[in-house]
């Protein structure tokens, strides 16, 4: 099967697209033509590499997680270490390749917005090292539950501005984040943090966090001699997750599993499950899944992990869903904590609770199939950002 | 050559522009809509914009997110926005433009919608998050149901796209006159100026409005001298209704009457 999307539309299938104001589309036209003129260019190839090696710590390693799948009883599960990045997740994968092209393009402002707090801290350590001005969008409730990661931003030279409208949170931010977009379009960059968003977007945030997937391949290829029967990664926009997927899309012997946030329950804002519970629909410049009311209002969302906190999903994922290759399954806040615990006791490694969800779904599955498979679970993130909301749900 | 398109060359003949005033539907609540609704066309005005509240308006600043908060806390749904369109273009001589984003839309369905808009009264529709590129799809099914599709233009739209904008727009073209979010300004932004010359030396014929940041008359005027056929004030109406809770019809009124007054005799 040969798989080659987006279209020059920025279409996957029929989702995606550029659903946007007048005024954001040549800005969008312009990023589209200088990425893929970049993509392709041996200097910025070779700058990039650069920085995700001696920089950010690339090639993370693939870890055979021998206590855990002892634990378990089951199939072998691998963790792909991107927890061990600098700053702590994938994030930086794609702050450090946009931050460039910002750079290549000529533009000295660069703005995003943040939920947890964990793409506004690797944007603001892509525009430090580059010498880019840094302004964050986050949600009032956002800065509030994640006041460390607000600190962190600051000290590394970015402005934060709160974020007051709607729900205060990253959906919010992301509103904020394009009107000022819309605003000073000829002179900013907007380096959005997901798969999500217009086209050229979700192809952009793809291909920078496809390394995850490269890597990997070569890895398993190295300690198993074969590839492995699943991928298993956490969903909220879907970056992590696509990254590692992408490279494996045209491999059909590759399960590839995405876990959503199933919250607390499966009534409209309990959870973040966009796809699995989502309705098509447009929000933030692509048609995809998302989470709305009857009339088209965009609904409230909940999940334990504020990285998984969004009514809406990347536009790929949306299309990997519909022609099957790959499929979407909900975690809930409980069982992802209990991940979270086993994970730290048995191997030493505190996840990120976005994480802990495709390591809970991937434990579930590795008691079901058999010893000789193998499961790959992409480790996007660490835990330290979230042990105070660890430690309040245990009650300490 | 459609309704709304006739309006605009009437006025024209006549040495007019049209103001056209903005209100979120179901702002400040659903009954006082419809009376400042109908206040608007007692002042004058012959094609009004209703919005219909989207929860996430990236394209809106502060004020008309905080109506469209307002309206939607107050109820406001599509469906009883269209009631409200209905039941103002039934009584009077007047042409109900929509506004809204395009997840609600595509929420009730696409043709739904369109049947439901036209069944409704509604003479065009304007959705600032489909672009030229996307457009297609909803301009056909809007046409089927005899509905003019709004396509806006702003001063980043290069010439080949405006002229574009010009030809596949109906009834009219928006012209957005700043990079930026809807919201009062001071003084008017020399790119609205800009993108109405260079549509009008695109494409004479096609009626233009010009909307965003329009917060005073004399703007207005200034604009219609400069050929905008159409002037569109939202958040200044916006933030009238909140000065004047007592009686907000009134002042909408007084307001819109200024307006529609300093555009019937541009001395022409």
């Amino acid at each position: 099967m040969r798989y080659n999307f987006p279209t020059s539309g920025g279409r996957f299938g029929r989702f995606g697209g550029r659903y946007v104001p007048e005024t954001l589309m040549e800005a969008l036209s312009d990023l589209e033509e200088s990425y893929l003129r970049l993509r392709d260019d041996l200097d910025f190839r070779r700058e990039l590499d650069y920085l995700l090696r001696e920089y950010a710590g690339r090639p993370t390693p693939l870890y055979y997680a021998e206590n855990l799948t002892k634990m378990v009883g089951g199939a072998k599960i691998y963790l792909k270490r991107e927890d061990l990045l600098h700053g702590g997740a994938h994030k930086i994968n794609n702050t450090l390749g946009q931050g460039l092209l910002a750079k290549r393009m000529g533009k000295s402002r660069v703005i995003a917005e943040t939920g947890a707090g964990q793409h506004g801290v690797a944007t603001a350590m892509a525009c430090a090292v580059l010498g880019l001005r840094c302004e964050i969008y986050m949600g009032e409730i956002d800065m509030e539950r994640q006041k460390m990661n607000v600190q962190r931003m600051r000290l590394l030279g970015a402005e934060v501005h709160p974020v007051s409208s709607g729900s205060k949170t990253l959906k919010d931010a992301i509103n904020e984040a394009i009107r000022d977009w819309v605003t000073n379009v000829e002179t900013t960059y907007y380096l959005l943090g997901s798969c999500v968003g217009p086209h050229p977007y979700p192809m952009i945030v793809r291909d920078f966090q496809s390394v995850i997937g490269v890597e990997t391949r070569r890895q398993i290829l190295e300690k198993e001699g074969r590839l492995p029967d699943y991928i298993v990664a956490c969903v909220g926009g879907g970056s992590n997750a696509i990254g590692i997927f992408h490279p494996f899309i045209e491999d059909r012997e590759v399960k590839l599993i995405g876990v959503e946030a199933g919250g607390e329950g499966e009534d409209l804002g309990k959870h973040s499950a966009s796809l699995v519970r989502g309705i098509e629909g447009v929000l933030h410049g692509a048609l995809t899944y998302v989470l709305q009311d009857e009339d088209g209002q965009i609904a409230g969302t909940h999940s334990i992990a504020a990285g998984l906190d969004y009514p809406a999903v990347g536009p790929e994922h949306a299309y990997l869903k519909e022609i099957g290759r790959a499929q979407y399954f909900t975690v809930t806040d409980e069982e992802a904590l209990q991940a979270f615990l086993a994970l730290s006791r048995t191997e030493g490694i505190l996840p990120a609770l976005e994480s802990a969800h495709a390591l809970a779904y991937a434990m579930k599955l590795a008691e079901n199939i058999g010893r000789d498979e193998i499961i790959v679970v992409n480790l996007s993130g660490r835990g330290d950002k979230d042990l105070e909301t660890v430690l309040r749900r245990l009650g300490r | 050559m459609n309704w709304i398109e006739e309006r605009f060359r009437r006025a024209r003949r006549i040495g007019r522009s049209l103001f056209i005033p903005y209100i979120t539907g179901g702002y400040p609540d659903m009954k006082t809509c419809r009376r400042i609704l109908e206040a608007m066309v007692e002042a004058g005005a012959e094609i009004i914009e209703l919005g219909i509240p989207f929860s996430d308006p990236i394209a809106d600043g502060v004020t008309i997110q905080d109506a469209t908060y307002k309206a939607l806390q107050a109820g406001a749904t599509p469906r009883k926005v269209l009631e409200l369109a209905k039941e103002v273009s039934s009584g009077y001589d007047v042409s109900i433009v929509i506004l809204t984003y395009l997840n609600p839309v595509y929420r009730m369905g696409l043709r739904r919608f369109m049947e439901e808009a036209s069944r409704h009264g509604v003479g065009g529709v304007i959705i600032p998050d489909l672009p030229l590129e996307e457009a297609g799809p909803v301009k056909r099914v809007a046409m089927e149901h005899g509905i003019s599709l709004v396509l806006l233009a702003a001063p980043t739209t290069s010439d080949e796209r405006l002229a574009r904008i010009l030809d596949e727009t109906m009834g009219f073209a928006y012209l957005v006159s700043l990079t930026g979010t809807t919201g009062e300004r001071e003084s008017l932004p020399p790119t609205a100026i800009q993108l109405l010359r260079r549509s009008k030396s695109l494409n004479p014929e096609k009626p233009v409005a010009v909307g965003f940041g329009v917060s005073r008359p004399d703007q207005a005027v200034e604009l219609a001298k400069l050929g905008a056929n159409g002037i569109i004030a939202g958040s200044r109406i916006i933030s009238e209704i909140k000065r004047s809770l007592m009686s907000p019809e009134k002042a909408v009124e007084r307001l819109v009457k200024g307006f529609v007054d300093a555009l019937s005799d541009l001395g022409q």
